[in-house]
């Protein structure tokens, strides 16, 4: 049996993949899988990301919201990264103290 | 246009703490801490934060009041986040407060959307033992909680009232050396309320929760039983109640069905005629025989949505005119927003409530973790059957697969979109959720019925909170009860 044709995307992103790490697109990417499937493949310094829209009328916006996300979710990226330490010394404060996390936990 | 942002904040003071943020179409953008703590800045005011330049005294007083931001290496935010946090979980080390007794399948009522599957009254095979009920009592007073709910449910508990009071009667004779606080509660359409019962429930405290669905034709649509009199049997229970026991001693719940639509504000008017200043705005479950009828009967979580936002513009004039009426999951959400003490909700919580939260015990021996996993047991799906009071000891049944697989895979700390959401401090997991309508327990959240739903709450308490002073004093009060 030939390969099905493949699906041609409705729209492609091209990102640079040291700004946009790929983790960063698919948390983006994931939050409108309702509306647009992503493809993401990396090449180098660029990131693609194929984009397939679930109702091509919404493309569009999808596109505007995604490329919005992105860059909302760099930031996000880089308040994770920032705090990491100061989220970890929290919990462990927390739950040092409710003998939830005893030395046989 | 949004503004750009640049990717690494300035050397100076300040840091950041954890925190998380949804925009809004308006340009603000809500801000939350790691306690849920939340503030809303302009877009400006936004930029300010991500960059750490915050030059006006105001807004730096702001986020370092809620936790977002500290001076570098400040040590009193973190201890207080920390007590904060660990106020909020605290429910993990005294798991388990409340237990479901199934004590019968049995129903005379044959409701469309009834969440479990009920048995004609004749069946009396489908009713709890008391060797299973001794069992249960057993298993409940193994969970390290303070604090027992024993809450009967059907089928129609009254039709098995010797199993409600061998239970009750057990678990007061063990809590005279356990020494826990009991409370106990029949779940019951009061269709067949009589002296006895009320003797009884006197004798023991119980109090009653039934199912008030609105207006009498509402109800009776919703709900019928031969006589097609539920909601007179209904509204006259809850009179001999009250007038036996005490107002306080009963509550009641509405589910939201097709035919509710466009009838929020009548069935509001019906709970304050029948004295109730608590109102459940309710949607169909997606469990046991509601699963089935939901085809026919179900609606879009658009329309629930559109019925709540009405529901609640409606509480709050009601409110505003001295009418002090309470949506109870709107409070719920409120007390976790505004609020860290425990809300007693199990549905609306991380880890999930399931196990956690609250254990039910079916007729026939099997324990779940939730109800509506026993719901969808009955159905055929056994995923949420952690093993059999016959079989299974207390640490089989708590740390078996069943529980922990679906609480870790659904928690909303490493859920995709969750861990990263502004609202997931106020949100929950509901692994049976998503498992009855997508097929695990995660779910996808933007196509989750789940998510939209909480997060139309959200944000429409949110917004009525930051705008709308009279609202705002309200929702306090309804978040400190």
């Amino acid at each position: 049996m030939p390969d099905p044709t493949p699906i041609q995307p409705d729209a492609v992103l091209t990102l640079d993949a040291v700004a946009h790490p790929a983790d960063v697109v698919q948390r983006a990417a994931y939050r409108f899988s309702d509306v647009i499937t992503v493809e993401v493949c990396r090449d180098g310094d660029i990131l693609t990301c194929k984009v397939y829209a679930r109702d091509s009328n919404c493309l569009g916006t999808a596109l505007h919201d995604l490329r919005a996300e992105i860059v909302d979710q760099v930031l996000r990226a880089r308040i994770r990264d920032e705090t990491q330490g100061v989220r970890n010394l929290v919990l462990a404060v927390a739950f040092s103290r409710t003998g939830l996390a005893g030395p046989e936990a | 246009m949004r503004q750009r942002l640049t990717l690494e904040p300035a050397p100076g003071p300040l840091e950041h703490l954890p925190f998380r943020f949804e925009r809004w179409a308006d340009g603000r953008v809500l801000v939350t801490n790691m306690v849920g703590e939340h503030v809303f800045l302009s877009g400006e005011e936004f930029v300010a934060l991500a960059e750490l330049r915050i030059e006006d005294p105001a807004l730096h007083r702001r986020l370092r009041a809620k936790h977002i931001i500290r001076q570098r290496g400040e040590k009193l935010p973190v201890e207080l986040l920390a007590l904060k946090y660990q106020t909020q979980h605290h429910r993990l080390a005294d798991f388990t407060g409340l237990h479901m007794f199934v004590v019968t399948l049995r129903c005379e009522h044959s409701c469309n959307y009834c969440q479990v599957s009920r048995r004609t009254v004749n069946r009396t095979e489908f009713d709890m033992s008391p060797d299973t009920a001794r069992a249960a009592v057993d298993a409940a007073f193994r969970s390290p909680s303070p604090q027992l709910k024993f809450e009967f449910q059907g089928g129609e508990p009254l039709l098995n009232m010797e199993i409600v009071q061998l239970v009750t009667e057990e678990a007061q004779r063990r809590n005279a050396t356990e020494g826990r606080r009991l409370a106990f509660v029949i779940a019951s359409n009061l269709a067949l309320l009589d002296d006895d019962v009320l003797d009884f429930a006197d004798k023991h405290d119980v109090y009653f929760s039934t199912s008030l669905d609105g207006p009498q034709e509402l109800h009776n649509r919703n709900r019928p039983r031969p006589g097609r009199d539920s909601w007179e049997r209904a509204i006259s229970g809850v009179a001999r109640i009250r007038e036996r026991l005490g107002h306080h001693r009963v509550s009641a719940l509405m589910t939201t069905t097709a035919a509710s639509l466009g009838r929020v504000r009548d069935i509001i008017d019906c709970y304050l005629e029948q004295g109730f200043r608590d109102v459940f705005l309710r949607p169909l479950s997606p469990y046991g025989f509601a699963l089935r009828q939901r085809q026919r009967r179900g609606y879009d979580m658009t329309a629930w949505i559109d019925f709540y936002t009405e529901g609640m513009d409606y509480i709050l004039e009601l409110n505003a005119q001295g009418v002090p009426v309470v949506e109870t999951y709107s409070a719920l959400v409120l007390k976790k927003m505004l609020t860290n003490a425990p809300h007693g909700y199990v549905d609306l919580t991380s880890p999930a409530g399931i196990g956690i939260g609250a254990l039910v015990y079916n007729y026939d021996g099997a324990v779940y973790a939730s109800d509506e996993g026993r719901m969808l047991a009955e159905n055929g799906d056994t995923t949420f059957r952690l093993g059999h009071l016959a079989h299974d000891s207390y640490e089989t049944l708590m740390t078996g697969a069943a529980l922990l697989d679906p609480l870790e895979e659904s928690y909303t700390g490493s859920a995709p979109q969750c861990s990263d959401c502004a609202f997931e401090r106020w949100c929950g997991a509901d692994p049976v959720f998503h498992h009855a309508t997508v097929g695990d327990p995660l779910g996808r959240k933007p196509e989750s019925a789940f998510c939209r739903r909480n997060t139309a709450v959200f944000r429409y308490l949110l917004d009525r909170y930051a705008v709308d002073p009279r609202a705002r004093e309200i929702f306090r009060a309804w978040a400190a009860r």
